[in-house]
Formats: C-alpha cells, sequence, structure tokens
C-alpha cells in the first residue's frame, strides 16, 4: 500500500457531460496508476469535461505531472477538456519549472475554471 | 564539549545581590576573548529581574563581539518565568549543555548533521522517506519552499532508483543527506541498477544536457525536474553500485 | 533502517517516518501509535542514557512483516549505557510492583506494555530489539 489520495467528483450545473474532481492528498509514482484508472474511467463513460480541484493536493511529482498531460490530451482527444483550479504555490512551481504551466489549462479559482467551460 | 565555549554552572537563587558575581564571571570569560557562554541553570531555583538583566546584558555585548549566551537547563518554573518577562524574544531556552554545544557547532563551524536513511527497494517506502527530509530540512530553518524543493529531489531520485532497477534479489536504496546551514548534499546509492555504464552515460548525458528533454518522457521528466532545482547534480558507477549526488543550496 | 545524529531533536520525525511507513503497511492507527511511543522511548532513553558524544548517531532498523514488526535500536559502546542497569529494567517482571527509580525504568517500563517481547543484545554494539505483534482483529484505518 502506497501514499493515499483521496479522489471525489461532484456534478456541474446543467453540464451532464462535465463534473468537477477534487484531488485530496499527494499525488506521486504509488498511487498515479489508481488515479489514471478513475479518470480515464470517467471519460470513457462520456465525461470528457473535467475539472480538477487542486485546493488539497499538497504536493504532485513528475510521473504525477505526465498523467495530468495525459488526461489534457484524453480529454482533447475526445472532444473535451481537462482543466485545473486551486494550485498551491509549491505545486505550480513545480509546473512551472517543468514548463508544463503551457501545456495545462489552469486557472486560479474553481469557479473561474467551471464558468469557462 | 568545543573548546570555544565557556560554561558556567549556577545554583541556587540568583537574587539581586548576585549580580555582581555574576556580572565578574561574565567579565573575565570576555576578556579572555570567550565569546560563546553556556550558562548552565538545572540547579537554580529562582531567578530574579536584576539578574535577568544582567543576562541580558551579556547576552548583547557577546552578539556584538559575534559571540553568544546560551541558557541551558531551565526548569519549568524558571522557563515560565522568564516567558512572561519577555525573555524568549531574546534568549532560546535549551534543555542541556550538549544541545548548546550542537547548535553553537551548528552555527558557527559549519559542522552538519549526516542522516542515512535505507529502503527496501520498494514505491511504497518512497512518500515517508521524501517527509522525513523534508522535515529535517524545516527543522534546521529551511524554508517551506527548500523543504518541497528537496522532497520533489528525493521523490524524483529514490523513484529512479527503485524503478529502473532488475537484480534479483532486489538490493536496498540507501540516502545519505549531509545537512548543513546554508547547504544540503545527497547521496541516492543504489546496488539494482540493470543500467550499467551504458545507463549512467544516458542519465549524464541528460544531466549535461546533451539528450533533448521531451515533456511527455516521464524519465527525462524527473532527471529535468531534478537539475533544475539543485545546484550540483552528478551520477557515477562504482563497482556495482549507481551514485547519483545533489547539492542543494539553501534559498537566501 | 534510519541513521542519525544522537539529538533529541530528531526523534519525532524518525518516529512519525516509521509509524506512517508501518500504518501504509496495513497495521492499524492504533498499533502504529503505540509504534511510535515505543520508539520514542527507545531513542529519548539511548540517547538520555547513553550520553552520546557529538558527531555518534543512533541506528534504529524496524522490520515489517505481515504479522509482527521488529525494531532493533543499535549505540556504540562508547555512549557509555549502563547494560547492567538496562538488562535489569528489561529483566524485570512487568507484573511486580517497581518503585522505579529512574525515568530508564519507566521508559522501559512502558515499552514491555505495549510490546510482546523486548531484549538486549550486548556484542560490538549494544542492541535493544523490541517485538510487536499485530493484534486479533485489527482493523486498517489510514492515519493520514
Amino acid at each position: 500500500m502506497g501514499n493515499q489520495i483521496n479522489i471525489s467528483f461532484k456534478d456541474v450545473d446543467g453540464k451532464p457531460n462535465a463534473k468537477v474532481v477534487e484531488f485530496i492528498g499527494d499525488l506521486d509514482a504509488t498511487n498515479v496508476e489508481s488515479v489514471l484508472e478513475k479518470i480515464v474511467s470517467l471519460m470513457d463513460n462520456g465525461v470528457v469535461n473535467i475539472v480538477a480541484d487542486f485546493e488539497k493536493l499538497r504536493y504532485v511529482n513528475s510521473t504525477g505531472l505526465g498523467i495530468l498531460l495525459h488526461f489534457s490530451k484524453l480529454a482533447k482527444e475526445k472532444g473535451g477538456c481537462f482543466k485545473i483550479a486551486n494550485v498551491n504555490e509549491h505545486v505550480y512551481e513545480i509546473i512551472e519549472i517543468i514548463g508544463a504551466n503551457t501545456l495545462l489549462d489552469i486557472y486560479e479559482g474553481l469557479d473561474e475554471a467551471v464558468l469557462s467551460l | 564539549m568545543s573548546e570555544a565555549l565557556q560554561v558556567f554552572h549556577f545554583k541556587g537563587n540568583l537574587n539581586a545581590d548576585r549580580v555582581h558575581e555574576i556580572e565578574e564571571s561574565f567579565a573575565g570569560a570576555l576578556a579572555d576573548n570567550q565569546n560563546f557562554i553556556v550558562a548552565e541553570m538545572s540547579e537554580v531555583d529562582f531567578i530574579s529581574s536584576p539578574v535577568l538583566g544582567e543576562l541580558m546584558g551579556c547576552k548583547r555585548r557577546l552578539t556584538e563581539r559575534g559571540g553568544n549566551l546560551y541558557l541551558v537547563g531551565l526548569n519549568t518554573e524558571n522557563r515560565n518565568k522568564l516567558r512572561l518577562m519577555g525573555a524568549e524574544k531574546i534568549f532560546e531556552f535549551l534543555p542541556t549543555i550538549r544541545s548548546a554545544v550542537l547548535k553553537y557547532r551548528w552555527e558557527n563551524e559549519d559542522k552538519g548533521d549526516e542522516i542515512t536513511v535505507t529502503i527496501p527497494p520498494a514505491l511504497n517506502f518512497v512518500p515517508e522517506m521524501r517527509s522525513l527530509f523534508s522535515g529535517v530540512a524545516l527543522q534546521k530553518g529551511y524554508s517551506k519552499r527548500d523543504a518541497f524543493r528537496i522532497e520533489t529531489i528525493i521523490d524524483e531520485l529514490c523513484n529512479n532508483a527503485v524503478e529502473h532497477g532488475a537484480r534479483t534479489p532486489p538490493q536496498p536504496v540507501q540516502v545519505v543527506c549531509r545537512i548543513f546551514r546554508f547547504h544540503l548534499e545527497f547521496s541516492i546509492i543504489n546496488r539494482n541498477a540493470a543500467t550499467g555504464g551504458d545507463g549512467v552515460a544516458e542519465i549524464q548525458k541528460r544531466i549535461s544536457g546533451g539528450a533533448p528533454f521531451d515533456l511527455n518522457e516521464r524519465r527525462g521528466r524527473g532527471i529535468e525536474l531534478v537539475k533544475m532545482l539543485c545546484a550540483e547534480f552528478s551520477v557515477s558507477s562504482e563497482n556495482d553500485k549507481t551514485i547519483v549526488k545533489v547539492i542543494k543550496k539553501k534559498e537566501v | 533502517m534510519v541513521d542519525f545524529p544522537g539529538d533529541i531533536d530528531y526523534i519525532p520525525l524518525v518516529r512519525k517516518f516509521f509509524a506512517n511507513l508501518i500504518n501504509a503497511h496495513d497495521f492499524s492507527r492504533r498499533f502504529a501509535f503505540r509504534t511510535e511511543i515505543i520508539i520514542d522511548e527507545l531513542c529519548n532513553n539511548t540517547i538520555k542514557f547513553g550520553k552520546p558524544r557529538i558527531g555518534e548517531s543512533i541506528k534504529l532498523s524496524c522490520d515489517i512483516q505481515n504479522d509482527q514488526i521488529v525494531l532493533d535500536i543499535f549505540s556504540p559502546r562508547s555512549m557509555g549505557v549502563d547494560i547492567i542497569k538496562l538488562k535489569k529494567a528489561v529483566e524485570e517482571k512487568s507484573g511486580q510492583k517497581v518503585a522505579y527509580e529512574s525515568e530508564l525504568e519507566r521508559g522501559i517500563h512502558i515499552i514491555k506494555i505495549l510490546c510482546d517481547d523486548i531484549q538486549v543484545f550486548d556484542k560490538d554494539d549494544i542492541c535493544i530489539r523490541v517485538i510487536k505483534k499485530r493484534e486479533q482483529g485489527e482493523e486498517f484505518v489510514s492515519l493520514s
């Protein structure tokens, strides 16, 4: 058993093919596979517009960044989008250092990200 | 004990009539160019305001000379009393002479601490490993930002060490951390690497920028991230070991 | 295994490291907390009563097995731990009423209540070994 991460889903009013996904904990090599499964399964079931709420996401590593990029690509291929909101300063810095901020759709606040759907 | 530290043991009630005695002791030390003094107070029952005033004056005189006064072994009652008098803003209360020596060495002799952690080559040990080292950094006065970066460095390098190994039976992964006041040195030692000489050469190439960086490539991402977060980054092989060394400077 | 300076400031970090690992290996929150207490007492005793010299370090290893954990704490002989006093404290039966003369004895007593076995080995280094077995019917609850 590795580091725990919890994912919870919330509906978006008026948009049946969209969800807000809250990430709680650390996203690292020990739990990326389980997160990958859950989000890909969501997309396979027609939810192709996702807003990831990172308010309670404390930490992400390069493996975690990799799956975020994968989600972004997969959502676009399915005609949807993968947006990220409420990123803490430390996590944002890592995203920025690796250059992933130009490839990911990042919003400061959750409302802003949801409105843009 | 460090020769640079002068220890005075105080006992009993430090009433106002003892100010002169204390003043003379400190003056003697200063005259001998002893700029670092430990006031051992585990046998002190009571500290009066005039004595506290003298201690503060001594601290100021020592600090002006680049030195320090450490208060050690205060009992709970005296600590609380001194806190109420605002002394905590001026003095750090240390539990023992040994802790004062460690503090002196840390601040003045740049003597680092060494911590070594050895884990089985399994990913599920890595999160706690990185938390431990980021906790050490925070405890030793590094910023939250530095601690987070250290966590990232350890995570990426340990994940690499675990994921790219193929030895049977699997060998432990060892992280040696030497932490100093203004920088940390990490060595990640791995006997598992199936990479051998070619693998080390490939990593060296990535570190030196000789291989193009592709954000979508998993291994490249980790090495690129570590490269950006540290001041020095090198990899070598020695007998059957792959050793990755990283130096991270403290953010000022 | 964690090898760290003989400085009590490191103990909270080290005990949390092992407690979280133990919890992550499907031992209950209660078990992990009790192990944390055992580690705390072991390390504190070793540092306080061993009086390590500047630069000397403590080694703590934890073997996490399916039904138990085995903790070994090593300190160099040069640290000056009173082996006779330590062995006496370890061997004294827990059920006896003991007027604890020292913090060492209190610490060992707490460890003995919380663990299943404690032994002292005295060879090149001094090693205190503590075994704690998984309790029957324990349920896993994450610490996080």
